[in-house]
């Protein structure tokens, strides 16, 4: 897209004018180096990294480079970042004269900064958030990924990189019978004619619910039985074949009916009451589309059914009240349990003998609460209102990774449950008879397609009368579909489609549909970005912000920007993004971002060991909600980045910082029983920041012990930004000693004493000691657990380490610490992050100095996140390809 | 997105709601088009059928190994047929355990590798209308088909929608038929578009435009296929699908008896050579022969020992069993090419990627196979303790299986051996 090429190049040199300008180098043929850097080069590196057999296979004994290949000018960058660390040369090798050494450096920046090509990305394919969410905002209306979709690859750690997002045939099939399924729900084909009107005898005992996971409706002594009064029981054995009007017969009756309570039973949307005794037989006429059956609803029941999206305070009120009258079930409940009301809520647990382990708790819950139900010497002064109400609250707050409705409340719930299928109250459905369609009736789709199509086309497909009208319906299509206005030969192109498929005798409609579907599958609407140009267009940068700041395609407002060209003015790109920052989607920047900065995003995947301690739903989405809180909040307040490393405050659910913490908090809010608090503490501690986060910790565990090794590569990687070792090949990974008689730093310490080892494993090791204190899901512990040793016995955990600089460290409260007093690798670390997340490549060697100077100032006083991303994102090096 | 799959049933047409297994009649329900000729001695058709809850194996595995085994309560709906299967005991593919594993079942040691029935799929010389078809009893199913690139194959889990893929009625094929050729055409056009791309391009740039080529040049050469296929006369069929999919977990058992039929109708109507079918698990309550389990279907796979539970899980066993055998008996029943009958040309593997659910153990997978022109009637048992050269890992059971499909086969996974020299 070239709309307004004028002002564009008015507006880059204007650009140029305010910011630091990255030069545009000259593509080079290889050349001589200077002989100083010849002679550097071949007396202090030449020796070992000869061309013969170069050391770790770096090849110094060159004479000339060529800086537009990629491979030559990583060379340098190596020789530059090995250099000036001091890595290199080794320590017993004689030490390169100072002045000498600072002319190679200069030269080698130099020549990097100038001469090497500018990084550009290339077609950057919508990956699978990016898809799902653009085709929910074009076409307003719900959309989740099919099972079975390709999934993404990732590299450098995120899922939006350019290079990885690659498309595959099974990709493509996946992308068509989509763009097959979208159009059909716009442009749906006419409907079938209605088939003749029949009767439907349905036997009582095949009317089962649908609902297979949870005891919703059951079949008892042949019939239909309701108990719940929240769940709509459908028959499973009826389907409606086609849309339109239905009659329907049934017999009911109350079972057990409360004396004095009149009995409702709902059915198909309706109210019908029930005598207390007898059968009642009603009729009506209902209104199914295909697929469809009646559903049918016990609407006075006692209880409403408990899944993982039950009404929480509702529940606990049905419960409490059931249970007050059922002092006998909470006695034979209480005795199978150590808790005291007094006892902290989540704290429940059952009888040892019954704790075993969980198999042998699923084998005897049952039978034993059904024997303690029928003791005669039960004590039933223990269920007293408060003991009723505690063992409510810990069965409902107790939940398991599944929430409740899954097997552990199972446990709880089914001696319940079978109870009142048993005994009721319950409605009993004997029987029902289906007619019809007795007159047909437009199935919804047809409605629902008519909005649809007015969202996409700005009227629907019937209202397009005149060639004109269909010029611009397809116009607008294409705008929303490419994300920018379709330029006049795509227009052209699309429009031949379109009548071409009317010549051959198919409706408006049908040409809508193809259109439609083929622009689903084109490169326009498939990828962003663009391919051989130098520049953004305003419609690619206003993408690239968009979806970098909210996972979606750009809005009006942003369009808008676009049009007029004025988004590629710095100060407008900057307003625009100010303004995504501000809004509700820019939520999905934070938790996309973090989660796969941090990798906080596979916490899920992990299974944490039992012996570990309780792991339950709070404590999962608290551990990945943690470091998003965090980032958002110092985003929001434009906070200082060393809040990343000791804010003084964390994000946390209250049982969660209470078992992962230490910290001191009240139970959690039982009306929230997942919301997390913000807690705030002195600074200096080990508690707080980035450092201090068991996510970030069971991230870099595996669930059951802890690798140091892996901690260590996650610092570097995504604290300091460097690249850490690759790992040898070869070398089998350690197997931890769970007997305990060897610590994991007992284990490593050939890490230390193999020199081949030491050189790699010295820069990564340290920075995995120190978080030793951090169990696999990144609990506070002393010592190492070990299989039968008692406690006192277990080997204490040694966090000290050295740093490769020879800074000794005690822990990770002092590493936090020696962070803090130079923080500019941190800042660079997260620009050089945000700049790869948001342009979708890694910065050459020219912008990440330019990253490192927008780092740098962010650290400034009074300058924070917020500063930061924005001064990025109206960088030069975002807004060219 | 599914809100005309149902549109056909109205062709499908019911009286009443049940019963709907009765009416598949043989041969005479079914005009297929010529079925393409196989070599002597080998199978045409493979069916891959994967529980993944497993099952309880003490009431599976005779105690005798061998002809002359006693029937256990698992297999006796299976017994009439004896001579017709082989039971295997001990074979696994060497892999971790838990739910999370299960995945591997016909893929080997890896979860991911290429499964069984997509190695066969993609090489067989003459595919059906459908290459192969991924199946499941209801909703719930894990994955186990797997193409090139641990692509996993979504399974078709409603049987109406597999009935209409198989035996469309006119309007749907008109539709169908449409859909390919227009699709065609708009992939010729974004072809064209991307073309107009750029021509200066680099070097990554052109890599992603070619990547792009090659996908839509790719699923152009599949279309292409579907279309000349589709000349092909489709099977006219009596049989009566229930009035709504049995998808719930719940009704998995009837979702499981109604895909058997459709796949026996596939197989005999040449549709298709390659289906595989999931029996998925989950927390369901059955209701067996009338009566309502006392436990979900999960909770009974950790029975912990419990005679009750073992009781209803072996229950549930036995009725997947007699599926099986039901469709294995209409397989026999239909008569084949060369006297032979469809069950003769066809194998079928029944097992699962879990060796004790219980446990979690994914050891010793319980498998069974039956059909393709095996020497049958056996329990054979095998033992990881056994001496190296008898040791025999699933995979091999699968050499063995493509070899007998005409395909050539040296390894699949981590097996190497076969198991030719007990099975012919």
């Amino acid at each position: 897209m070239r709309l307004f090429p004028t002002l564009r190049h008015l507006c880059a040199l204007l650009a140029g004018v305010c910011l630091p300008q990255i030069p545009r180098p000259a593509f080079s043929a290889p050349e001589p180096l200077p002989g100083h850097v010849r002679a550097f080069l071949d007396f202090h590196c030449a020796d070992c990294h000869d061309s013969a057999d170069p050391k770790g296979k770096v090849n110094l004994e060159i004479s000339a480079l060529d800086l537009a290949l990629k491979t030559d000018a990583e060379l340098l960058a190596h020789v530059h970042r090995a250099l000036s660390k001091g890595e290199m040369p080794p320590k017993k090798k004689p030490r390169p004269v100072a002045a000498q050494q600072a002319a190679v450096l200069t030269w080698i920046d130099q020549a990097l900064t100038h001469r090497t090509p500018p990084h550009a990305t290339s077609l950057r394919r919508l990956n699978r958030a990016e898809y799902a969410k653009t085709i929910t905002q074009t076409f307003a209306l719900p959309f989740r990924i099919p099972t079975g979709f390709p999934e993404d690859s990732r590299s450098h750690g995120f899922d939006n990189v350019a290079e990885s997002l690659s498309l595959s045939p099974p990709l493509l099939e996946a992308y068509a019978e989509t763009a097959t399924e979208l159009a059909d729900q716009l442009f749906p084909p006419p409907p079938e004619p209605t088939p003749p009107s029949q009767k439907f005898i349905l036997p009582a005992a095949e009317l089962s619910s649908a609902d297979g996971y949870g005891p919703s409706s059951l079949v008892v002594d042949g019939k239909m039985r309701l108990v719940f009064r929240n769940y709509f029981s459908s028959t499973s054995k009826f389907g409606a074949q086609a849309s339109g009007k239905y009659r329907v017969r049934f017999r009911a009756s109350a079972v057990h009916a409360v004396p004095g309570q009149q009995v409702v039973l709902t059915a198909g949307g309706k109210d019908f009451p029930l005598p207390p005794e007898g059968v009642a037989e009603h009729e009506l006429t209902v209104t199914l589309h295909p697929g469809e059956g009646v559903g049918f609803q016990f609407k006075t029941a006692a209880f409403g059914r408990i899944d993982a999206n039950f009404p929480y305070k509702e529940v606990r009120d049905d419960l409490l009240k059931h249970f007050a009258l059922q002092p006998r079930h909470v006695a034979a409940w209480l005795s199978l349990h150590e808790a005291t009301p007094d006892s902290p809520e989540g704290t429940l647990r059952l009888k040892p003998f019954l704790s075993k382990s969980y198999e042998l708790r699923k084998k005897t819950i049952q039978r034993a609460f059904e024997e303690e139900f029928a003791r005669p010497d039960l004590d039933l002064s223990s269920a007293t209102p408060e003991a009723t109400r505690h063992l409510i609250d810990a069965m409902l707050v107790d939940k398991n990774p599944n929430g409740v409705g899954g097997t552990e409340m199972h446990f709880y719930v089914i001696p319940l449950v079978w109870k009142l299928y048993a005994e009721g109250p319950a409605v009993d459905i004997l029987s029902l008879e289906i007619q019809g369609p007795i007159e047909p009736v437009e199935h919804f789709r047809f409605a629902r397609a008519r909005t649809h199509q007015t969202n996409l086309l700005g009227t629907t497909a019937a209202r397009l009368t005149t060639p004109e009208a269909v010029e611009a319906a397809l116009g607008r299509m294409l705008g929303k579909l490419f994300r920018r206005p379709p330029s006049a030969p795509e227009l052209a192109r699309y429009r031949t489609l379109l009548e071409g498929h009317r010549n051959e005798n198919h409706s408006l409609e049908e040409a809508f549909h193809l259109a439609l579907r083929t622009a689903l599958i084109s490169p326009q609407f498939l990828y962003r970005g663009s391919a051989g140009e130098e520049a953004l267009s305003p419609h690619q940068l206003a993408s690239r912000l968009s979806y970098f700041l909210t996972l979606g395609p750009p809005d009006e407002k942003l369009l808008l920007a676009a049009a007029d060209g004025s988004l590629l003015q710095p100060e407008t790109l900057r307003a625009q993004a100010k303004r995504l920052l501000s809004e509700k989607a820019a939520q999905e920047f934070v938790e996309n971002f973090v989660g796969q900065w941090l990798g906080t995003r596979t916490i899920p995947e992990i299974m944490p060991d039992a012996s570990l301690g309780r792991f339950g739903a709070d404590h999962q989405r608290s551990l990945i909600k943690e470091p998003e809180q965090l980032f958002a909040e110092i985003l929001r307040e434009n906070g200082p980045l060393s809040d990343f490393i000791d804010p003084g405050f964390t994000h946390t659910h209250n049982s969660v910082g209470r078992q992962m913490y230490g910290l001191d908090l009240p139970p959690p809010n039982s009306k929230q029983p997942f919301a997390l608090t913000r807690v705030t503490f002195p600074k200096g501690e080990r508690n707080g920041g980035l450092l201090g986060m068991a996510g970030v910790m069971m991230a870099t565990a595996n669930g059951v012990d802890t690798q140091p090794v892996l901690r260590g590569k996650w610092f570097l990687e995504n604290i300091l930004g460097e690249a850490p070792p690759p790992p040898p090949e070869s070398v089998p990974a350690l197997t931890p000693d769970t007997r305990g008689t060897k610590t994991i730093r007992d284990l490593m310490r050939a890490h230390t004493s193999e020199e081949s080892c030491a050189r790699c494993h010295s820069k990564l090791d340290p920075y995995g000691f120190v978080f030793e204190s951090f169990d696999a899901i990144g609990q506070k512990r002393d010592r190492y657990p070990a299989s039968g040793k008692k406690k006192e016995e277990w080997a204490p955990v040694d966090t000290s380490a050295t740093l490769p600089d020879g800074t000794l460290l005690q822990d990770s409260a002092e590493l936090k610490r020696h962070l803090l007093a130079d923080l500019r690798p941190f800042a660079r670390c997260l620009a050089e992050k945000l700049f790869l997340y948001g342009a979708g490549r890694l910065p050459s060697y020219a912008e990440r100095k330019a990253l490192e100077k927008l780092a740098e100032e962010s650290l400034r006083p009074q300058r924070g996140l917020h500063d930061l991303l924005l001064d990025i994102v109206s960088h030069e090096s975002f807004r060219s390809r | 997105m599914n809100s005309t799959r149902r549109r056909f049933l109205g062709h499908a047409g019911t009286l009443i709601a049940l019963p709907f297994f009765e009416s598949l009649t043989p041969r005479a329900a079914c005009n297929a088009p010529a079925q393409p000729q196989a070599p002597d001695g080998t199978a045409r058709n493979l069916v891959c059928v994967g529980a993944y809850l497993g099952f309880h194996t003490p009431a599976l595995y005779p105690s005798a190994t061998g002809a002359g085994y006693t029937a256990t309560p698992s297999l006796e709906p299976l017994d009439e047929l004896r001579s017709d299967f082989t039971l295997f005991s001990g074979l696994d593919h060497r892999a971790g355990g838990g739910h999370g594993n299960w995945p591997n079942f016909l893929c080997g040691k890896k979860i991911g590798d290429v499964s069984l029935d997509q190695r066969v799929a993609s090489r067989l010389a003459n595919p059906a209308r459908f290459s192969s078809l991924a199946l499941s009893a209801g909703s719930g199913a894990p994955n186990m088909s797997f193409l090139r690139g641990s692509v996993a194959i979504p399974a078709i889990e409603r049987p109406s929608v597999l009935y209409r893929k198989l035996f469309a009625s006119e309007s749907d094929r008109q539709r169908t038929d449409y859909l390919l050729r227009s699709g065609r055409s708009s992939l010729d056009f974004v072809l064209e578009d991307a073309k107009s791309l750029g021509s200066a391009l680099n070097a990554p740039d052109r890599a992603k435009l070619e990547e792009y080529f090659t996908s839509i040049r790719e699923v152009e050469a599949r279309v292409g296929r579907q279309i000349a296929r589709s000349q092909d006369p489709v099977p006219s069929v009596t049989y009566r699908l229930p009035a709504a999919d049995p998808v719930a977990p719940n009704l998995m058992i009837e979702c499981e008896s109604v895909m058997f039929d459709l796949m026996a109708l596939a197989l005999q109507s040449n549709s298709a050579r390659v289906l595989s079918l999931v029996l998925p698990g989950g927390g369901q309550v059955f209701t067996l022969e009338g009566k309502m389990l006392k436990n979900g279907y999960h909770a009974l796979s950790h029975h912990g020992n419990d005679p009750e539970k073992i009781a209803e899980l072996v229950q549930i066993d036995r009725e997947n069993m007699r599926c099986l055998a039901s469709f294995l008996k209409k397989l026999k029943s239909f008569p084949d090419r060369d006297g032979k009958t469809l069950l003769d040309n066809t194998l079928v593997l029944f097992g699962t990627g879990m060796g004790d659910a219980s446990r979690h153990s994914n050891d010793d997978l319980p498998t069974l196979l039956a059909g393709g022109g095996f020497k049958h009637g056996r329990h054979l048992a095998f033992s990881r303790n056994a001496p190296e050269q008898d040791q025999r890992l699933l995979g091999d059971l699968f050499i063995s299986m493509e070899r007998r499909l005409g395909l050539e086969s040296s390894s699949f996974s981590n097996a190497s051996k076969g198991l030719d020299d007990t099975l012919l």
